[in-house]
Parts: structure tokens; C-alpha cells; sequence
């Protein structure tokens, strides 16, 4: 295995390893203010994913720039899921909530079967067969453009939690929800815009893979699958868990994709979900 | 400036409070004692908002609070400090204090609120940076109380705020909620320890089984045979 090879498994890794950041952070940031899992989560990157597919078509724009649509209406989307579905139950046992976000997941993977039918797509995109040549290695600039461009986006999400008045009232309602609201913090709102922006996430990871994925209909359950592992990795609510969690099931995707083809690479996030829990059953970073 | 009407409130089904009228005018340190479960948290929590009541009113300046959501009822300047302190665990004692200072009323002044707390209590201003969960019961109940001041109460409610502490520090405690009060701060204070309540406030409700079982000047409180039995839950 030549040196080119390893870098481009690598850079591969590292761009799902990225992509998966989005991914689960965002749902890791909205369990941690509401306590519910957003299971359909992956079926909204997925239904971006689509979005961005027309409104890209239509426009004849990149999705790199189609993003600047779909952005705004994913964060809408976002805040609408909440306010209308989510708010008037959320103080219901969580299995109500768990059925509620597997209906919708199932609505839209429906749903998008019956505009776009059950064959794969792609995005069109004129980084998809770019190449960028550094020395000897040959990598997929869209791989390097998923995983600098998510790297930073989250590097600017942490700062936003660690820095800002919001990140701290965020924190807040992570930890004790009540005490927050005797310091003048609306929940509500706050869960609201939490949610809005774990929306923008997705619309932002689906930018980025646009060029890298094929687009199916019932791909949403594998990836809310793949984000939830990692959510329960990181230990659960823990933004800098979750990351670290990303990556690690995203080389692992990659050099198990390179090893043993699609077959293998299905399987091995799994196996090193259930080997870490046995070790860790209360994920890397989440308290005993 | 704060008074409960006939106020009835409880847990689903579970009724806790019956009826119960109080009075707290302004600068004025109030005691509300009573033994476990005589629905004093209960109360204290109706008046901030984290629970409605199932009948009665809740005036503030005149106008009835009992259904407004509880970050508004902070911004009037009710301020709670729940039992067990409800200390943001993985927050450092400055993202604490921060957080006493975000409700809107207060915010403008945070930066000398919080320096203030820490003139006041000088260990939290050498521990900003550390994470509040480890702290000791002491510098905890500190934190806890110095935070509510930066939210900038015009009536502050202390629920348990003995809670876990050594006699020594209780001590310390009641010199620091004399001198709030001196300062013309309310005061509605919660407590078990029945002796360091009556000694400090003038006067006191006793609650028992969610009534108001006895009121009036602490002094003579102190003096009452019932308000042993109340404490231990046997009524004559």
C-alpha cells in the first residue's frame, strides 16, 4: 500500500469523520436542552440533501452555493419541527417523542420516494471528479473541502457554546433547566433555536456531501443510526464527545471501506460502538 | 409587596397546600417554617412560577403573578434560591455568577453586581475559574446566594439555605442574610432549623400539612409550645 493510497483512505476518513461532526453534534445539542432524541434526524439531512438537488437543478447552482438557500430554509424548518411537533409533547414519556420523530422519518423518506422515486441520484457538482495534488498524493478536493470546512464550523460552534451569553444560556438549560428559568432564560426559546440551528448543521453537511454521497431515499436511517452511536459514544449530551466520536467512526468507515468494500464498512461503526460501551458503558466523556 | 391570597397548589392529584394566605412587605424578613413535607418548597416555588397553583393569588406590587412563566417573575425581581443551591454543576463560579446576572433587568449592571459578590464574599473571587461542583457545602451556599444577588432580587426567597452546612457556617450564614435585610432586601426564608429562622426574621408563618398552622411576631414564636409540635407534624 503506497503512500498516496493511505492519504486519500485517511482524507476520506477524516471527511466523514467531519461530515458525521455536523451530524451528531447538532443532535447531540438538541437532546442535551430537550432530553429527546431527534431519531429523524439523518431523514432531514437526507430530505436537504434533496432539496438542495432541485433547488441546485432549477438554479443551475453548485450545492456549495445552493447552500445559501437551503441554509435559511433547513434553520426555518428547523424551528418550525419544534414549535409545532415537538413543544406540545415534550413533557410526555419519551417513547411518545422517540414515535413522533420515527413517523416523521418515515413520512419523509415516503415523501421522497414519491417526488424523486427509489433510484439513486447524484448532485451535480463541478468539484465531484476535481483533484487536488500535493506532492505524490492525489486526494478528492470535495473529501478535503468536507473536512476543513466542517472542522472549522465546528470549532466555531464550540466557541459559540464556550464564549458567548447564548453558549452559556444553552449550557444552562443542558444542565438544570429549571434553575435557568429563574435566571430569566424562556426555555422554550431557547430549545427552539437549539433545534433551528442542529437544522442549519445538517443543511451544512449536506452541502458538503453533496458531491461525495448518492442520494436515496431511505438513506436517513442509516445516518440518524450512524449519529446516534456516536452520540452515545461521546457520552450523551457532550458536544467535544460527540466530535471526537465523528471521527473516530468516520476513519474507521473509510479504512474498512478500503479493507473489506461496503459490506464490511456497514458493519465495523457497530463493532466499535458495542467494544467502547463495553469498555465505557457510559460513552468516552459522559459521567458514571 | 408580596402577598399570597388563598393559595391551593399541589401534584397532580396530590394536593400539598390549602388555602394559604401570607404577607411580606417591603424590607421585611419573613420566616416560613415547618417540618418536612408541610409544602414550604412548594409554596416558595408557586411564588417564582415553577408551579401553578390550583386556585388563589400571588400579588406582586399589586398584580397578580400567578400565571406568568418564571423567567418573567424573575424579572420583577423575584428572585429564588432553590433547595440544594441549584448551582450550574459544570460551570465555573463566574459562568454562575453570569448566568444570576442574565435576567434583563439585572444585565446592564452585571460587571459591579459581580464584583460586588465578590467584595462580599472574597473566596469565590480567589475560585472564579473553578468548576462550581467543587466547591465546598460552604462556598457552594456562598455562590448560590451571592448569584441571586446578582440577578438584583427586590425580594429574594432562600429555601433551605442552612442545607448541609456545618453550625459554624451556619453562623456565618445569618450574618450575611441580617445584613441584606439591614440593607432593606425582603426576605422570605424557608427553613428546618427553626431556631436560626425565628432569631433572624420578625416575623414567621408555621406550616403544617400545607396550612398555615400559626403567624405572627417570631420573639413570640420562639416562646410557643405549638410551634415544637408543628415542627415535629403533630397537631393538638
Amino acid at each position: 500500500m503506497d503512500l498516496g493510497t493511505v492519504a486519500q483512505v485517511l482524507v476520506l476518513g477524516l471527511a466523514f469523520g467531519g461530515l458525521y461532526a455536523l451530524i451528531a453534534s447538532g443532535l447531540t445539542l438538541s437532546y442535551s436542552v430537550t432530553r429527546h432524541i431527534n431519531v429523524a434526524h439523518g431523514d432531514f439531512l437526507a430530505l436537504g440533501l434533496y432539496v438542495l438537488f432541485s433547488v441546485g437543478g432549477t438554479l443551475g447552482l453548485d450545492p456549495y452555493l445552493a447552500l445559501l438557500v437551503v441554509a435559511p430554509m433547513l434553520f426555518l424548518l428547523g424551528f418550525v419541527v419544534f414549535r409545532v411537533f415537538l413543544r406540545p409533547v415534550i413533557h410526555t414519556a419519551p417513547i411518545v417523542v422517540f414515535q413522533l420523530f420515527i413517523g416523521m422519518g418515515f413520512i419523509i423518506q415516503s415523501g421522497l420516494n414519491i417526488i424523486y422515486t427509489g433510484n439513486a441520484l447524484n448532485v451535480p457538482s463541478a468539484m465531484a471528479l476535481h483533484k487536488l495534488h500535493v506532492g505524490p498524493v492525489v486526494v478528492r478536493t470535495a473529501d478535503a473541502l468536507a473536512f476543513v470546512v466542517s472542522v472549522i464550523v465546528c470549532v466555531g460552534f464550540y466557541w459559540l457554546l464556550r464564549a458567548t451569553e447564548f453558549g452559556r444560556v444553552v449550557r444552562a438549560v443542558a444542565q438544570r433547566p429549571e434553575v435557568a428559568s429563574l435566571m430569566g432564560v424562556d426555555i422554550g426559546r431557547v430549545q427552539a433555536w437549539v433545534f433551528a440551528l442542529s437544522f442549519l448543521l445538517l443543511a451544512i453537511a449536506a452541502a458538503l456531501s453533496a458531491p461525495i454521497l448518492v442520494l436515496r431515499p431511505m438513506m436517513g436511517l442509516e445516518i440518524s443510526l450512524y449519529a446516534l452511536i456516536i452520540l452515545i459514544l461521546g457520552g450523551m449530551g457532550h458536544f467535544v464527545g460527540a466530535l471526537l466520536g465523528a471521527f473516530i467512526i468516520g476513519i474507521a468507515t473509510s479504512v474498512s471501506l478500503f479493507v473489506g468494500g461496503t459490506s464490511m464498512s456497514a458493519a465495523v461503526p457497530f463493532a466499535i460502538f458495542v467494544i467502547i460501551l463495553l469498555l465505557r458503558p457510559q460513552g468516552m466523556f459522559g459521567a458514571r | 409587596m408580596l402577598s399570597v391570597e388563598h393559595l391551593d397548589a399541589g401534584y397532580g392529584p396530590l394536593p400539598v397546600l390549602h388555602n394559604v394566605s401570607l404577607e411580606i412587605g417591603a424590607g421585611e424578613m419573613v420566616a416560613l417554617i415547618g417540618a418536612n413535607n408541610a409544602g414550604k418548597s412548594t409554596l416558595l416555588r408557586t411564588i417564582a412560577g415553577l408551579h401553578r397553583p390550583s386556585a388563589g393569588r400571588v400579588l406582586f406590587d399589586g398584580r397578580d403573578i400567578a400565571t406568568l412563566p418564571p423567567h418573567e417573575i424573575a424579572n420583577l425581581g423575584i428572585v429564588l434560591v432553590p433547595e440544594g443551591r441549584g448551582l450550574f454543576p459544570e460551570m465555573t463560579v463566574e459562568e454562575n455568577l453570569l448566568m444570576g446576572g442574565h435576567v434583563p433587568r439585572a444585565r446592564w449592571a452585571r460587571a459591579e453586581t459581580i464584583e460586588s459578590v465578590y467584595a462580599r464574599f472574597p473566596v469565590l473571587k480567589e475560585r472564579r475559574r473553578q468548576v462550581a461542583s467543587t466547591l465546598s457545602g460552604g462556598q457552594q451556599q456562598m455562590l448560590a446566594v451571592g448569584r441571586g444577588l446578582v440577578s438584583q432580587p427586590r425580594i429574594l426567597l432562600l429555601d433551605e439555605p442552612s442545607w448541609g452546612l456545618a453550625p459554624v457556617l451556619v453562623r456565618e450564614l445569618f450574618t450575611v442574610l441580617r445584613d441584606l435585610n439591614g440593607r432593606g432586601l425582603a426576605i422570605l426564608l424557608v427553613e428546618q432549623n427553626i431556631r436560626f429562622s425565628l432569631e433572624l426574621s420578625r416575623r414567621s408563618y408555621v406550616l403544617l400539612h400545607g396550612r398555615v398552622f400559626l403567624s405572627g411576631d417570631s420573639k413570640a414564636l420562639m416562646k410557643d409550645e405549638r410551634v415544637r409540635k408543628a415542627y415535629l407534624g403533630i397537631e393538638d
